[in-house]
């Protein structure tokens, strides 16, 4: 066994295939996303096969090869499907029935052979990069053109956003005039009516599961929420499975405390006595059996994993708690799943920032919170793009009927 | 506590804008002051990671039980740990399968009864009730609520449908029925991905909002 005995060293993986000097440059100079050529996805694939060879062989249900009969003719059989991929892999290092080396045979190989070989396949599969390269049709054009259209996307973006957030420059007017509709969502509404329930010495739970990077959303959508806790006398607590939650806790109870929700004294305490475990469901496990069991549990969240996770073990600990959620506009699809009436999952939600927006005419009773006020770049951005998509749309088909004009001639 | 005249959360508004400059220079491609920046951040975020980690765990959660508490029974997840770091060295790997055995095995069983009883249970069972014309009166067109509910989570199941039954020519595939279910369900697929894409732009809008209101605070404050 080449590789186990020389200490398992995962071999390097092959070089790109002939070509790729120049269009590699051209990748990873521009940093533009290209299309995969056929053989980086062939051995891309190829790769992945070997990898779920070895874990099939190493869970017995593939044949290997097997040591040939003293006399035979010595070839290792054929392997057929996925066995392909490990073809070779198995060098010859055997034993025949007395004990004698028999030339060009096979090894039987032990656990310990099959359990490195897993591994080897393993590191190497995740390990090693696949550099992307330029399809064999595509040119440095390509990438200009994307680079271009990026530059477009993003100048007409955030002009549109400086001009409208920006009320000094005295250009507010080009805003949209954005108003909240009569009546309120289903979500928020529920997540209003559930929480109200948790009332003075209740004990509230704050699962934050975002980072500093996720603040310039989140913040203003867990405001609204830590407000009304705040103002019904809850006692709140905050937990998370991120090792940067804690620090998007603090940042927003100081904000709730700046606002004159709770002194900051308060504020303070409350993010110093936050709690953290790792491990995804596990740690969200551990977080509920801390201290004793909440009346609500608020979930924070900016993606999909941690706002499942959260309401599963809260599920799963069999006592009937309420969890309500604070998401990204990201996954506002989602939490309404789970927020149907008759999945019961989630007691109401509130997501991104137009809900953010909801929420504070609910609990503050006014129109002209922090994210209401960002409700006209939002609708001015949100013209912004689909004017980009239609221009996009148009120019794509005015170049395929010139690019048809000019073969028809 | 200011230095020189100067506070420490004033430096680190400028040091936010210059980062945030910075990245939004990726716009004129990629480029030595867009590459110091995500460098910066990904050191800053790792660095951090590993201080929060070994505080909360290895300190406060492993050294003080153990040296200051003296429950020894904090050798146990000692032990694994170092297990755990044997896997780097290929001759002993081997040890640190019976950590990484825990470790699946745990998280496994916890996940599995929360993905049944908090994810799939309430699911399945919601959209059998939407099926159910009783509860269509709760709100105005809810009977189509309900089909809809049904329909799609059926046809989004049948386009995952991947077996098929080889035909007379040689040639495997679906019944006619199972193929025109699957080609409604990848259009409310579609619609499924074009709502969450629709959330992730507005996402990316309020971020660049955040930004331009964090500069433009900056700037205001100049003056």
């Amino acid at each position: 066994m080449r590789d186990l005995d020389s200490g398992g060293r995962p071999e390097q993986a092959p070089a790109p295939s002939e070509g790729g000097g120049e269009a590699d440059d051209a990748t990873f100079s521009d940093g533009e996303p290209v299309p995969v050529d056929q053989d980086t996805a062939e051995s891309a694939a190829l790769e992945l096969g070997a990898y779920l060879a070895a874990e099939a062989f190493a869970a017995g249900t593939l044949e290997m090869p097997r040591v040939p009969e003293p006399g035979g003719s010595g070839a290792p059989p054929l392997l057929e499907g996925a066995g392909v991929a490990i073809d070779g892999t198995w060098e010859g290092s055997p034993l025949g029935e007395g004990g004698e080396r028999l030339p060009g045979s096979v090894a039987s190989p032990t656990d310990a052979d099959v359990l490195a070989e897993r591994i080897r396949r393993l590191e190497r599969f995740v390990a090693t990069p696949r550099p992307l390269r330029i399809a064999a049709g595509g040119s440095r054009e390509t990438g200009r053109s994307l680079l271009l259209e990026r530059r477009v996307v993003a100048v007409v973006l955030l002009a549109v956003v400086v001009l409208v957030s920006v009320p000094s420059l005295g250009l507010d007017w080009l805003a949209p005039a954005v108003s909240l509709p009569n009546g309120y969502p289903a979500g928020p509404a529920m997540m209003h009516d559930t929480l109200r329930a948790v009332g003075a010495g209740d004990r509230a739970l704050l699962a934050f599961e975002y980072g500093p990077a996720q603040a310039d959303e989140m913040a203003l959508v867990a405001g609204p929420v830590i407000r009304q806790l705040a103002s019904q006398g809850a006692e709140v607590s905050v937990a998370s499975t991120r090792p940067d939650g804690l620090v998007a806790a603090r940042d927003v109870l100081h904000d709730a405390a700046s606002e004159g929700a709770m002194p900051l004294a308060e504020a303070e305490r409350i993010a110093e006595d936050g709690a953290y475990r790792p491990g995804d469901a596990t740690g969200v496990a551990r977080l509920l059996e801390l201290g004793e069991k909440p009346d609500a549990i608020v979930v924070i969240a900016s993606g999909f994993g941690p706002l499942r996770r959260w309401i599963e073990q809260a599920r799963a600990i069999g006592a009937p708690i309420p969890v309500v959620a604070a998401t990204s506009a990201a996954i506002e699809s989602v939490a309404a799943a789970y927020s149907s009436r008759d999945s019961g999952s989630l007691a109401g939600y509130v997501s991104g920032v137009s809900g953010a927006a909801y929420y504070e005419r609910i609990v503050d009773g006014t129109s002209d919170g922090p994210a209401a006020r960002r409700l006209s770049v939002l609708a001015a951005g949100n013209i912004a793009i689909v004017l980009l998509l239609v221009a996009g749309a148009a120019a794509d088909l005015l170049s395929r009927t010139r690019a048809k004009l000019s073969k028809g001639r | 506590m200011p230095y020189w005249g100067v506070s420490i959360e004033e430096v680190g508004n400028v040091v936010g804008v210059v980062l945030t400059l910075m990245v939004f220079s990726y716009l004129i491609g990629r480029n030595p002051a867009y590459r110091l920046a995500l460098h910066l951040f990904l050191g800053a975020s790792t660095g951090f990671f590993f201080g929060v980690v070994c505080w909360e765990i290895l300190i406060l959660r492993l050294g003080v039980p153990l040296f200051v508490g003296r429950r020894y029974l904090s050798l146990v997840p000692l032990v694994l740990g170092l297990l755990l770091l044997v896997k780097a060295f290929p001759r002993a790997a081997h040890l640190g399968n019976v950590p990484v055995g825990l470790l699946a095995g745990a998280g496994a069983a916890v996940s599995l009864a929360g993905a049944l009883l908090g994810t799939l249970v309430p699911l399945v069972d919601a959209t059998a009730r939407a099926a159910a014309p009783s509860s269509w009166a709760a709100e105005p067109l809810g009977w189509v609520d309900g089909l809809l509910a049904v329909a799609g989570a059926a046809c989004t199941l049948v386009a995952f449908r991947h077996i098929g039954r080889r035909g007379p020519d040689g040639r495997a595939g679906c019944t006619w029925p199972g193929r025109a279910l699957g080609k409604v369900g990848r259009w409310f697929l579609v619609v499924a991905f074009g709502a969450m894409f629709g959330g992730a732009v507005s996402t990316a809008l309020t971020f660049l909002m955040g930004r331009v209101d964090y500069i433009a605070g900056f700037v205001r404050g100049l003056f």
